[in-house]
């Protein structure tokens, strides 16, 4: 019976992802494809933020891990001239050595007082940027950032001109981090997270290493969002200090919430949802950020663990974890 | 650095403490009450610059009229907030801060439609410089430090000696227990949140008079406060009045010496007593 379930998922997502690959057929609008694209990428980060979310801890820097990225792709590109094949898993391992040597210490700081560490974090990443000087560029950032190419056998090459390559990349990207984000959750190591985000001292009094693990889970986050900037960077061609930093990470959690951080396919649906949303807003002028905010309310107050919680599912790991901690709780009060 | 400079940095720092200091007790007192993070919060401030703004310019009030009525008006519309967004759905405190983020998204596009996006400025109140021995000194500024700290010893009194201040103390202490004590947390939670509510606007009305006002104004104060809160350590009204001096002079004495980079210098010495302390300077809760 289990068995059954878990198969049609799995057709369903396959069914999914063949008219995903399909679409450009039809799809002819470049500003669609646009938005696709944007979708997606958004996503990736937006499921690193989940991951980091889901071990308890609310980052607001990974806009800003977005930005090292692709700041860190656009450079070794130009200064250096590698390939963006090689730059692209590279700025994903630098946002991510990065993300590891701030986590660590970072980590130790219990809810609010990471939350709070992580704004001015993002603000610090912001400041150097925009004071880097040459090296990165000042207020005007790096333009003319260089597009893709791929190389092939013979005298052909495909180069990142139109759209559609661009989707077809961000696709691949989005299926892979879905799949590590999915190994993940079903694993021994997306247990211990869980564990951890459902109650870290009694994960801990359990032998799990709470610094280690929630290093790690950054750690990954970090390198998705890093490779999320670089794709960004050579997608959009020009990279300023505000193209990504607080705010984006301030959207990053609006989008997993709103969608549900349950589940993989949560910060997915968030994404598209919202960013439909701000599309069809924009009819509405100078209204659109009041709309926007009030739809916000209006969903936190009737829908608070997000739009996945319609299905059914719920937001923890173990419910069991839930009804002990309640009863723990209870006795110490 | 001269006696002039070296008067002129004081006071600014000064003047910027005492903001930060404004919005970071409220923020802190929410987060206390409420056990939320609250994004709304410099939106209160926008509300106050712009509420203060309306009385002078609109309705031609005095300035010293206009500041206590905007206090007031911010601080009922706090009231109602709690009760109608904040309550139903206190227990999940994710929920709370996307919502505050809704609100600041309502509160900025509705200013910014209402008022455009032009920033404004009310004209000079108090008028004149004083000069104390070589120093000159503003004095519309002396005025806006002297109300403020009247407004922030006005908390401090009012959470130390005043009943329903104690009532809020222990509230924070223990809700559960206070409860069984006979207090009435949720009237107590509704009251201080819009009293920090109010000291946002006053820290907006006060800066009405100084800087100028634009929809966008509540943000960098906002993230300001957030990180004095943390380094002062939540929870701490003292840690928060030290912190919201060390940052204001960090700003004040760094705009002046190194310019713009200074502001990088406070976020690295927060993220180091973070670092080494992580309560921050006088929390007590972890």
């Amino acid at each position: 019976m289990k068995h059954r379930v878990i198969s049609r998922k799995l057709v369903a997502c396959i069914v999914f992802l063949v008219i995903l690959v399909l679409l450009p057929i039809f799809l002819k609008s470049p500003y669609e494809l646009h938005l696709l694209i944007t979708i997606m990428t958004t996503s990736i980060a937006a499921l690193g933020f989940r991951l980091v979310y889901n071990t308890g801890k609310t980052s607001m820097a990974q806009g800003s891990f977005v930005a090292i990225g692709a700041y860190t792709s656009a450079l070794m590109v130009i200064r250096l001239g590698l390939s963006f094949w090689l730059t692209l898993p590279l700025a994903g391992l630098v946002a991510a050595a990065i993300g590891g040597i701030i986590g660590y210490p970072a980590l130790k700081l219990r809810g609010a007082y990471f939350t709070i560490l992580t704004f001015g974090l993002a603000e610090a990443i912001h400041l150097a940027l925009l004071n880097g000087g040459n090296f990165t560029g000042g207020v005007m950032g790096i333009t003319e950032i260089p597009s893709p190419v791929i190389v092939l056998p013979g005298q052909a090459s495909i180069e990142f001109i139109s759209k559609v390559p661009f989707y077809y990349l961000a696709l691949a990207l989005l299926v892979l981090t879905l799949v590590v984000m999915y190994r993940l959750d079903h694993s021994r190591l997306g247990r211990i997270f869980g564990a951890i985000h459902d109650n870290d001292r009694l994960a801990e009094s359990l032998g799990i290493n709470l610094g280690m693990y929630t290093t790690l889970a950054f750690t990954i986050a970090c390198f998705f969002s890093g490779l999320a900037g670089a794709f960004l960077a050579h997608y959009v061609g020009v990279i300023t200090p505000s193209s990504y930093g607080l705010w984006q990470g301030v959207y990053y959690l609006i989008y997993v919430i709103v969608g549900g951080a349950g589940n993989i396919f949560g910060p997915i649906i968030g994404t598209a949802g919202l960013t439909y949303l701000s599309r069809f807003l924009i009819a509405f002028g100078r209204y659109q950020l009041i709309i926007y905010g009030a739809i916000l309310i209006v969903f936190m107050m009737f829908l608070p663990n997000g739009l996945l919680s319609l299905l059914g599912r719920r937001p923890t790991h173990f419910p069991g974890v839930d009804r002990i901690r309640g009863y723990i709780s209870r006795s110490r009060e | 650095m001269d006696l002039q400079l070296g008067g002129q940095v004081i006071v600014n720092g000064v003047v910027l403490s005492l903001m930060y200091i404004l919005l970071a007790l409220g923020i802190g007192c929410v987060f206390s009450i409420l056990r939320v993070i609250s994004f709304a919060h410099g939106e209160m401030y926008m509300l106050g610059a712009y509420v203060t703004w309306m009385l002078v310019t609109w309705a031609g009030m005095y300035y010293l009229i206009a500041l206590p009525l905007a206090i007031v008006v911010v601080f009922l519309l706090g009231l109602a907030l709690e009760r109608v967004l904040w309550h139903p759905i206190l227990d999940n405190p994710m929920a709370c801060l996307i919502m505050s983020l809704g609100l600041l998204f309502i509160l900025e596009g509705g200013a910014a439609s209402i008022f455009g996006e032009k920033a404004k400025s009310l004209a000079t109140q108090f008028p004149g410089v004083l000069d104390m021995a070589g120093v000159y000194l503003s004095v519309e500024r002396l005025v806006m430090v002297g109300i403020s700290v009247v407004i922030v010893l006005g908390v401090l009194f009012f959470l130390r000696n005043h009943k329903q201040g104690q009532a809020m103390r222990a509230v924070t202490d223990n809700p559960e227990v206070a409860a069984l004590q006979g207090i009435p947390v949720s009237r107590i939670q509704m009251i201080g949140f819009g009293i920090t509510c109010a000291l946002a606007a006053a820290g907006g009305g006060l800066v009405a008079s100084v800087l100028t006002i634009s929809p966008t104004m509540g943000l960098a104060p906002l993230f300001k406060a957030f990180i004095v809160v943390v380094l002062g350590g939540l929870g701490s009204i003292p840690g928060v009045i030290v912190a919201g001096f060390v940052m204001g002079f960090i700003d004040a004495i760094g705009l002046t010496l190194i310019g713009r980079i200074a502001s990088l210098l406070g976020f690295v010495i927060f993220v180091l007593v973070l670092l080494i302390r992580p309560r921050g300077i006088m929390g007590y809760e972890t």
